[in-house]
């Protein structure tokens, strides 16, 4: 048989039969699909912008988005700048509502498109490398090898070659989206929205391409629950060998790194480390590259001058880089055309003659990076020489520090500009008396952005003077954390499926995203620990698996040496990079393919419905920063899958808000629409500190098909942390207790009279099989 | 501290429309006019214990509700007429502020030691005792007609 066309079309009217098998070759845009009887096809394989547009307007409906407008203007062209405050339209005739969501399209689009980027860097490197045939391979745990792919695009793939064909869809898409933030496009806010809920999507699916990738080709673990524990810190460097340091996102200048040092047997001579994600994914690479730490920590160890080449990529490097390397001594090397920071292209050179030049101008740019490899490590070799007696005289001394801030004029403008008001002139005139007590607070919050030296009247060196306190009195800064294990394997999810589909696992936290951190990473650390003693499932990703190891016991022992890596009650599941993030939104997904059975192929409305009512899971981005944790998040909404943010993110402009009252679902078992409480509450919230974030977590994991025992944990928990942090009952308990079956035995007098306070009354109907979709 | 009309973060401020500064002696006589004034109270500064005795209805955030569902919830009901903000971590609220800046009629005042550009009124900025002086003024004047 061969079918070409609108598969839709031809499809969808045969849907209601469930077990529909399609066997021959299907020809699905121009990409043709061997014959394979897995699944039946859905309504939407390889979506366009408008194909999932009702499903997106019911989640709007739902959960409304709220708008706090960052500024009352729009810029974008030349008819403005137009004042769009209190209810005025610009002179194209757009809203204010309409344009914030316009910038979060944007923010989304940038962010889908630099993991489209990178992801295809990655691919195109490999295919090179090994051919379009090149096996996607993850062993004999997991079937599904990308969840997202088959839904989204309703293909398995199979080689390398498949996978390119997935990034051709998502690049496509991506420049359909983005043209419809051109002004006299897209003019309602409600469709800017399920666009950038659509630029989310691609996000997630662009993740998957490259993670799968770079498992494959580089042979990183494989859902390896044991994946090694890997040093990190600031001082897990030995500072008397030479030093790289790789910054960014992308793996495969490290892994050059890596293999030269291995081929040339220079283990004992050679350190590298590396900060952000590209630190995570060289470490599932090999486990003896280093984790210095999240991106807070980047321009502290810059400064510190304890690497002597610096290797950048891609993605949420400082743009300033290049010039804070250069006062260091350092040479740097930029291998990466989205960052090219001005720097002559030597890739045309020899490795000798690179090093040659490098010498001399102290940094280039080399996009071939099979010569990175021998370049860095070669030139690390002779500045490391070069820089033996200046090395340490990059930081001041702690006399220095004082002498330094004795010129501090005590204005208060660098309290003024910090983005989280540190009172750095309170440091400063601790520190002229030589009382550094305050200065070592601010060396465990402060992310390093160099805001307030800017601004200080008397140039002073702030982040280096943090650095050197941190460095002086801080010796334990050693940490460990799990290699990036990559997938969950199929059985886990076999495991877990049932408890978390009826709440006996009280949830899956995903702590994920940047450090955008309002009071330092710790925070993100005691969130994990507080949910991995309650036995939730914690699964993370990037700087946040960073921010978990950097906090210790009294026994010296990280999160990752204390819990097991694997997915289950009580395990820290470290995914790896940002990239890895799809296997999060991955393991949902397998809970209602693997658990539930249903057909993943073109089928997202129907898998999105089942996690937004069934699956348990909230992501948690604390620190949440860039565009990419913008579309990240966006993404994870689109799957049902609400997410909490750090404070500083309702910069992003727009939350996903219900108004609490009780939701409508339809039951699908008795066939009519049943009220519920509002569960999951918000798509996506912030939370104003730690405290809130914690008391939230419980409440968002609350789903419509929890059975009594299940939100009867679900409430135990509830009502615990919120007596835990704020000393009472959680004030809206009432909606989310449906009968007297979901009361903890635990807590039940307490709850008892809380409900007869508030006039509770249990609920008649429980929806059996709750959907949306009706 | 100089700059008294400047937002205290100086990139706070949402560009045209900045908040009117009020003297505590105006805030009293708002507070006092309002049929239906609401105090949001957050967890962070000096004046909150004082703010805590201020005749009027409150909601503690986070505490009792998270600062954008109360929010929200106000400019849906239209039941008050006057919202006022204290004790929120800045940047936070100058952001969830904005909200009601371009979607709600209802007047927002906030009353910390730090100007808020997004509100329609706000105390300037303030040293920290001067500020304090200003709450306990406020609250013993609002609550003793
Ligand atoms: S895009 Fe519209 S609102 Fe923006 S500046 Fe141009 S005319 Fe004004
Ligand atoms: S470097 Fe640290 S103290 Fe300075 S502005 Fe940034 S976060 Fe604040
Ligand atoms: S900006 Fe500089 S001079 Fe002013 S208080 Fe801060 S450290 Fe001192």
């Amino acid at each position: 048989m061969k079918v070409e066309g609108d598969i839709k079309k031809i499809v969808s009217p045969l849907l209601k039969s469930k077990n529909l098998k399609i066997t021959g070759s299907i020809k699905i845009g121009d990409y043709e699909e061997p014959s394979e009887e897995w699944e039946s096809i859905g309504p939407t394989p390889k979506p366009k912008i408008t194909d999932l547009r009702k499903w997106d307007f019911k989640l709007l409906k739902r959960y409304p988005p709220f708008y706090m407008p960052i500024c009352d203007m729009c810029c974008l062209c030349t008819f403005g700048k137009c004042d769009l405050s209190r209810g005025k339209k610009g002179a194209c005739g757009i809203n204010i509502k309409a344009q914030q969501s316009r910038i979060v399209l944007i923010a989304c689009c940038i962010g889908a498109a630099c993991h489209a980027g990178h992801s295809r860097h990655v691919l195109h490197t490999l295919i090179e490398r090994f051919g379009k045939d090149y096996p996607i391979d993850l062993g004999n745990s997991i079937d599904v090898e990308a969840p997202i792919t088959r839904t989204v695009m309703g293909i398995k793939p199979k080689t390398l070659g498949d996978l390119e064909k997935v990034l051709d869809y998502c690049e496509e898409q991506i420049t359909h989206l983005l043209s419809a933030t051109h002004t006299g496009q897209e003019g309602s806010y409600l469709d800017f929205e399920s666009k950038a809920l659509h630029a989310g999507m691609i996000d997630d699916l662009a993740r998957e391409v490259g993670d799968i990738a770079q498992i494959v080709g580089f042979n990183m673990p494989k859902g390896d629950a044991n994946a090694p524990l890997i040093e990190m810190g600031l001082k897990c460097v030995d500072k008397n060998k030479s030093v790289i340091l790789c910054i960014g996102h992308n793996v495969v200048p490290g892994a050059e790194i890596m293999n030269y040092i291995e081929d040339n047997n220079l283990e004992e001579e050679i350190e590298v480390c590396g900060i952000c994600c590209t630190a995570i994914d060289v470490s599932r690479y090999n486990d003896r590259a280093k984790v210095i730490g999240p991106l807070s920590r980047q321009l502290m160890f810059i400064r510190s001058g304890v690497a002597d080449v610096v290797v950048v990529d891609e993605q949420c490097i400082r743009t300033d880089v290049l010039e804070e390397v250069l006062k260091t001594g350092a040479v740097l090397i930029a291998t990466n055309e989205k960052m090219c920071l001005g720097l002559e292209d030597l890739s045309h050179l020899s490795e000798d003659e690179i090093i040659t030049k490098i010498l001399r101008d102290r940094a280039g740019l080399i996009l071939d990076e099979h010569k990175v490899g021998k370049v860095a490590t070669e030139l690390a070799k002779i500045i490391s020489k070069e820089r033996k007696h200046t090395k340490d005289k990059c930081l001041p001394t702690l006399e220095e520090v004082r002498a330094l801030a004795n010129k501090c004029t005590e204005c208060g403008w660098c309290d003024r500009v910090c983005p989280n008001s540190f009172e750095v002139m309170d440091v400063m005139i601790g520190a002229k008396e030589g009382n550094f007590d305050k200065f070592k607070e601010l060396y465990k919050k402060c992310y390093g952005c160099g805001r307030c030296e800017c601004e200080c009247e008397r140039k002073l060196p702030i982040v280096s003077m943090t650095t050197k306190v941190g460095d002086y009195f801080f010796k334990d800064l050693d940490f460990k954390i799990r290699a990036g294990r990559g997938p969950i394997q199929d059985v886990e999810i076999r495991n877990v499926g049932a408890p978390i589909v009826f709440g006996d696992i009280p949830g899956i936290v995903a702590l994920v995203g940047c450090a955008n951190h309002p009071n330092g990473e710790e925070e993100v650390a005691m969130i994990a620990k507080e949910f991995l003693e309650r036995k939730y499932i914690v699964v993370t990703t990037g700087c946040a698996a960073m921010a978990i190891g950097m906090w210790k016991d009294k026994d010296g022992k990280t999160l990752y040496d204390k819990y097991p890596g694997e997915f289950k009650a009580g395990g820290l599941v470290n995914c790896g990079s940002c990239l890895s993030n799809c296997h999060i939104t991955g393991a949902a997904i397998k809970v209602a393919n693997i658990f539930a059975r249903l057909p993943l192929r073109g089928n997202y409305e129907e898998v999105a419905d089942y996690i937004l009512n069934k699956v348990g899971a909230v992501g948690v981005a604390w620190g949440a920063m860039s565009q990419k944790a913008a579309s990240i998040a966006t993404g994870a909404n689109r799957w049902g899958v609400p997410v909490i943010v750090g404070p500083h993110s309702t910069k992003y402009r727009r939350m996903y808000l219900s108004d609490g009252n009780d939701f409508e679902v339809f039951d699908k078992s008795c066939k009519e629409v049943v009220k519920i409480g509002p569960v999951p509450e918000h798509l996506i919230t912030p939370a104003e500190n730690m405290k809130e974030c914690i008391c939230m977590i419980p409440k968002l994991c609350m789903r419509a098909s929890d059975g009594p025992k299940g939100r009867g944990m679900k409430i135990y928990h509830y009502v615990s942390v919120y007596e835990k942090y704020f000393g009472c009952m959680p004030p809206d308990l009432e909606k989310f207790v449906r009968t007297e079956s979901d009361i903890p035995f635990m807590m039940k007098d307490k709850i008892k009279e809380y409900l007869k306070e508030k006039n509770w009354k249990p609920r008649e109907k429980l929806p059996k099989d709750p959907t949306l979709i009706y | 501290m100089l700059g008294k009309t400047t937002p205290y973060q100086p990139t706070a401020g949402s560009n045209l429309n900045h908040a009117e500064i009020v003297s505590t002696k105006i805030a009293v006589s708002m507070i006092k006019r309002s049929k239906h004034p609401i105090l949001i109270l957050g967890s962070y500064g000096e004046g909150l214990e004082y703010l805590e005795k201020l005749n009027i209805e409150k909601i503690y955030t986070p505490r009792d509700m998270n600062l954008l569902d109360a929010i929200k919830k106000i400019s849906n009901e239209k039941k008050h007429d006057l919202v006022i903000f204290s004790g929120i971590t800045y940047y936070y609220l100058a952001q969830a502020i904005t909200h009601l800046k371009h979607f709600s009629d209802i007047t927002s005042l906030t009353i910390d030691n730090m100007y808020h550009p997004n509100a329609k009124y706000s105390f300037p900025n303030m040293e920290k005792k001067e500020h304090l002086e200003a709450i306990k003024r406020l609250v013993m004047l609002v609550n003793n007609p």
